[in-house]
């Protein structure tokens, strides 16, 4: 794929983003009008939204309209090995599961998860050290929520631990 | 009165003692992604019930300055922002540290944090009357004009492409509209969703931004990471910035003081919008616009001295007219009156010994700062040492961590790793983070001023030209938005 087809779909993408949400805003101005001088609830998002939108439109015509056969030229898919690809997909579902934990497991236990299992994600079998991936794993979290817990009186979600 | 209040800080071995360890949880504090001054001041405020005036205010005076300074420390060595304070010391502190200078831009940091802080209340001693005569002018029409020269900051971070630096801050200020309308109260954007109706939060949209996103894209690039060298950070002497670079500097600093003062003294804008002012005028007006974002010193040196200097700026409207600047302010204030200490004009008559034994903890607590700072900051550059691959998944846990603890709700946690990944994206599509970051903290603020001001003089926008400070102040938005157009355009000239 080029930078040009990039560059387009991406301004597509923006285009088509920046005239939903202006119509959306405008819904405002209709259901519910500016009273007095007010500009109103509806105006900086509508704004916003038309410029995002106009904006994308100029740098789509000026992608198409563009002559340099070095934006035109296809280029490899920048990709740093499957084994990379695969740590990055895992590091992502990793995230939305701490976080999505982090209620109701409780503080404690999804962060020594977490850690853990981010720390095999982010190693190889040639640099991983057990030890120091378990030290940190168990004790940070735990320094933490005594910490913050127990010093600052914070409060921390507890989840199963009750 | 004046040597009473003085002498009751410095020749106190407690109060000392307070200030120190005031300064000591700040830093740790503003240094952690998520947590800030305000939580710190907040934790502690019960503690001062039970002290005198002054020890109670001392205290809270020294979270409040060890809070504001030590963000710059995630900001260097982690390229996260702790607060909205510290957005600008990243585009310069962050490339400072890749290149093995972090121990250089700390103690820059470190220095200029104290020279803008110091700078700020020898303003407030001496000028504190005259400043808030002069911020009681500020109507939100004038609001309004400092507003939108604070969105010129867009446009000078844009880069290269001015055009999708523009459609990502238009994207920030689109963000910061989604939740309650501030004029109005109405729920915007929200799609329903009633977590919505509040927004998002500012330290959850940065920390997604800069931390989260850098994980992710660490992981995705993973093996051309592990393959890079660490590299060694090059040991400090003194601050890190020789008399050629303070004096090269000098002009910066002095100009980005005065913005950080004048900012610091307009209640409801505060530190947030006064580092970004400062970075963009010193840009503009530098010798070498095009070096900055790649590591520059005096990109830091606005941004670190106009920071540390809306301290003693935020102070003048709390102390003497009773009207807090800042959320920080707003706190030290309720500390004063449970302490029977009414802030406003008669406060230099009534409570004078507290008034000066306040100014000398904010400089006591400056001094501190430097001191802790300096004497931690090969512990700070031994943190550049630590691998990446263990450094990264422990900075998450403490941003989630910071992220949860603003408000003790999970919505916040989820907007991290939602604008993780929307980071993610718009750093493979070359959309500039910094104008989409820098358009969501200064959109609401743009807004409501703007709505009010338009309002207020009854839909016309005369007003804005009859204000001389306005039209100083939309003259300086068009100046900054022609000059980087018009060096594009010299540019240009030259190389054909």
């Amino acid at each position: 794929m080029s930078k040009k087809t990039k560059d387009i779909i991406l301004f597509t993408v923006f285009m088509v983003f920046g005239i939903g949400i202006a119509v959306y805003a405008h819904g405002y101005k209709v259901s519910r009008p500016p009273y007095g001088y007010d500009l109103g609830d509806w105006w900086l998002p509508f704004w916003c939204a038309t410029l995002i939108a106009l904006m994308s439109v100029i740098l789509m015509i000026k992608a198409l309209l563009s002559k340099d056969p070095e934006y035109s030229k296809k280029t490899p898919i920048d990709f740093a090995g499957k084994s990379s690809l695969i740590k990055g997909i895992l590091t992502v579902c990793l995230l939305l599961a701490y976080v999505a934990a982090f209620q109701p497991i409780g503080f404690l236990i999804s962060s020594v998860a977490y850690l853990f299992l981010q720390f095999l994600i982010l190693s190889t079998k040639d640099n991983r050290n057990w030890l120091v991936i378990s030290a940190v794993a168990v004790g940070l979290p735990l320094v933490v929520y005594v910490l913050f817990v127990y010093v600052f009186n914070y409060i921390l979600p507890a989840g199963i631990l009750g | 009165m004046v040597l009473d209040g003085i002498l009751s800080v410095v020749t106190s071995p407690e109060c000392l003692l307070l200030i120190l360890v005031g300064v000591f949880v700040g830093i740790v504090f503003g240094s952690i992604p998520g947590l800030s001054a305000v939580m710190a001041i907040c934790l502690f405020l019960p503690l001062t019930f039970g002290m005198t005036a002054i020890n109670g205010i001392s205290l809270l005076l020294g979270l409040y300055i060890g809070g504001v300074s030590g963000g710059l420390i995630s900001a260097i060595l982690l390229k996260i922002p702790g607060t909205a304070s510290s957005v600008a010391t990243v585009f310069e502190g962050g490339p400072m540290a890749d290149r093995g200078e972090g121990g250089k831009a700390i103690g820059a940091g470190i220095l200029y944090s104290f020279i803008g802080g110091v700078l700020s209340i020898i303003a407030l001693v001496l000028l504190a009357p005259f400043l808030a005569k002069f911020a009681v002018k500020f109507s939100s029409v004038e609001y309004a004009a400092v507003m939108m020269f604070s969105l010129t900051v867009i446009a000078t971070l844009s880069g290269k492409n001015v055009i999708k630096g523009i459609i990502a801050g238009l994207f920030g200020i689109l963000l910061s509209t989604v939740g309650s309308d501030p004029i109005g109260g109405f729920d915007r954007l929200g799609f329903g969703l009633k977590s919505m109706s509040s927004g998002f939060d500012t330290v959850s949209v940065m920390i997604g931004f800069f931390a989260i996103s850098d994980v992710i894209a660490f992981a995705f690039n993973y093996a051309a990471e592990m393959e890079k060298p660490i590299i060694k950070t090059a040991k400090v002497k003194g601050f890190g910035v020789s008399l050629k670079e303070f004096k090269e500097c000098f002009r910066c600093m002095i100009v980005s003081t005065i913005l950080g003062i004048g900012i610091g003294i307009l209640p409801g804008i505060g530190g947030g919008t006064a580092n970004l002012v400062s970075y963009s005028a010193a840009q503009n007006f530098s010798k070498t616009p095009e070096k900055f974002g790649t590591g520059h010193l005096e990109g830091l040196v606005a941004s670190e001295t106009s920071n540390n200097a809306t301290t003693g700026g935020s102070m003048v409207p709390m102390l003497t007219l009773g009207i807090p600047g800042s959320t920080s302010a707003a706190m030290l204030m309720s500390a004063l009156m449970i302490h029977n200490v009414t802030p406003g004009p008669l406060i230099f008559r009534n409570n004078g010994r507290v008034v000066y034994a306040i100014f000398a903890a904010l400089l006591v607590a400056n001094l501190f700062m430097l001191f802790v700072e300096r004497l931690a900051l090969p512990v700070f550059v031994k943190l550049l040492s630590i691998p990446k691959n263990i450094l990264l998944p422990c900075v998450v846990m403490m941003c989630t961590l910071g992220c949860y603890t603003s408000h003790h709700i999970t919505f916040d946690v989820i907007t991290m790793f939602v604008f993780g990944v929307i980071g993610l994206l718009m750093r493979k599509a070359k959309i500039p983070l910094g104008p989409c970051v820098i358009g969501f903290i200064l959109g609401t603020n743009f807004e409501t001023y703007l709505r009010r001001s338009i309002t207020n003089n009854n839909g016309s926008l005369l007003p804005f030209f009859n204000s001389p400070i306005a039209c100083i102040f939309i003259a300086l938005a068009v100046l900054f938005c022609v000059i980087p157009a018009i060096r594009s355009r010299k540019k240009k000239q030259e190389r054909r």
